[in-house]
């Protein structure tokens, strides 16, 4: 069996992970203490790729993705190479994908911290960005994990954005879900068997991690 | 010395408050529950931005409506006491207190005088309201504070307990060599500790007040003398044998 494409997708949730872990945190910060004007509508384009089907998603981005879309033309500008069938195109994709499991739940997390915490920091002479890492971070460090553990496995199953914007470039943009599908239709059903398990056991077992720390917080919430 | 004139429009009155806390000194604002008392305070402390007016505190400006200044809370080099306890959770008691202080014999000689040194390394949600009231005022003096805010601080705990913090704090407070406002709605709390108490009703300073205040608990007192007048000898509820006979 070949195990790139899962290879691919370990590598393609971690990165998203991390990009988004950097991104969404402060996003999501912004948006749990601050209010302005358009936040209603901000927050609903965040939520968006939730429900919207992964097909209509995958083709706007394969519009501003591709050469004649500002993102594309802004990607050749840099690094001279198309962003469309390439793997950070793919990235690209995915982290417009899984932006409303990395912001939403910290946001959540975020605005249930007691403000009077944040005022007291304040008081205590803390600036706001040392409140966040002395004693937000520290708080709520659960939730934050909690959201990063989602968007890796969330990245690990995505399958239509990516066909729309990445194609199956063998060791490029063939992720395991593609994969699986390829396979299927070629009626390899030991290798659509074998890697279907391997994902369903790294979810599962990824899903606990999130149940066990959703938990421990509630735990200590109680306490 | 801490100048306060400011006005604020709150939902159901306007906040107008103006007073003036000498180093050393210890301003007790009393009334009843929604008469603006923690308004004030968050104002004091930046937390709130007042309407009009001007908050100084040494000839130094915290506040000036007119001229457009307002110095954020983290300048104002203060110390907050909230009404429940606001220890940050994911630190011990030491840590909590050493958050704003790193000097290691001051925090020890404050957690020994208020009691609590050998709860140093347990976290906050371990030892009771008691113990977690006395590590935040531990917290608040490590910093040497210019200015002391205290928003009811025992109000959430039981008489006994608050009883002694009230007594511990009077002698602390001999040492206390900044301006501490004290809000309460705790009539005794507010003369046992306070060298001015300055009542407010609906946002303004109502001294009539404390006077009806004063008569009510004299009507009370009545009531319960006579009350003690008959039982107190039969059954003295927990008052030592003296003082149960001292006070018949």
């Amino acid at each position: 069996m070949d195990w790139l494409p899962l290879y691919i997708s370990a590598k393609l949730a971690l990165i998203t992970t991390i990009i988004l872990m950097m991104l969404g945190t402060p996003a999501a910060w912004f948006l749990a203490f601050t209010r302005f004007k358009g936040k209603l509508l901000c927050e609903a384009l965040i939520t968006l790729p939730l429900v919207l089907p992964p097909t209509v998603l995958g083709f706007y981005l394969l519009t501003i993705m591709g050469p004649k879309g500002f993102l594309g033309q802004w990607w050749r500008c840099l690094v001279h190479e198309p962003l469309v069938f390439t793997f950070s195109g793919i990235v690209f994709a995915s982290i417009a994908y899984s932006l409303p499991f990395a912001i939403m739940p910290m946001k959540a997390v975020f605005t249930k911290i007691d403000r009077r915490l944040l005022e007291s920091a304040f008081v205590l002479g803390l600036s706001r960005t040392a409140a966040f890492f002395r004693v937000v971070l520290p708080n709520t460090v659960g939730g934050i994990v909690s959201s990063a553990i989602l968007v890796f496995v969330h990245t690990l199953g995505e399958f239509g954005v990516i066909l729309m914007v990445g194609g199956s470039i063998p060791g490029q943009t063939k992720v395991v879900s593609i994969a699986i599908f390829e396979a299927v239709e070629a009626l390899r059903y030991r290798d659509a068997g074998l890697m279907s398990i391997t994902l369903l056991i790294i979810c599962y077992a990824v899903l606990i991690m999130v149940n066990l720390l959703t938990e421990k917080r509630q735990g200590d919430a109680r306490s | 010395m801490l100048e306060v004139d400011i006005k604020k429009r709150l939902p159901d009155f306007d906040l107008e408050i103006s007073f003036a806390c000498k180093k050393g000194e210890l301003g007790v604002f009393i009334g009843p529950s929604g008469a603006g008392k923690t308004t004030l305070i968050r104002i004091i402390a930046g937390l709130e931005r007042p309407d009009q007016g001007y908050i100084a505190y040494d000839g130094k400006i915290w506040v000036d409506t007119r001229r457009r200044i307002f110095l954020p809370p983290q300048k104002r080099h203060l110390g907050y006491v909230f009404q429940d306890y606001t220890l940050f959770p994911h630190l011990t008691v030491y840590q909590n207190v050493a958050f704003a202080s790193m000097d290691q014999g001051e925090i020890e000689a404050l957690l020994k005088f208020f009691g609590i040194w050998h709860l140093r390394n347990s976290m906050p949600d371990k030892i009771s309201g008691g113990e977690r009231q006395r590590a935040a005022i531990c917290q608040n003096l490590a910093r040497h504070p210019q200015v002391l805010l205290l928003d009811e601080p025992f109000s959430a705990l039981d008489f006994p307990i608050r009883k002694r913090l009230r007594q511990e704090f009077k002698a602390l407070k001999k040492n206390l060599a900044f301006p501490t406002v004290y809000v309460t709605h705790d009539l005794t709390e507010a003369l046992f500790l306070g060298d001015n108490v300055m009542p407010i009703v609906n946002g303004r300073h109502e001294p009539a007040w404390l006077s009806n205040q004063l008569e009510d608990v004299m009507d009370d007192y009545k009531w319960m003398g006579r009350f003690f007048d008959s039982y107190v000898p039969k059954k003295p509820y927990g008052y030592p044998a003296s003082e149960s006979q001292g006070r018949r």
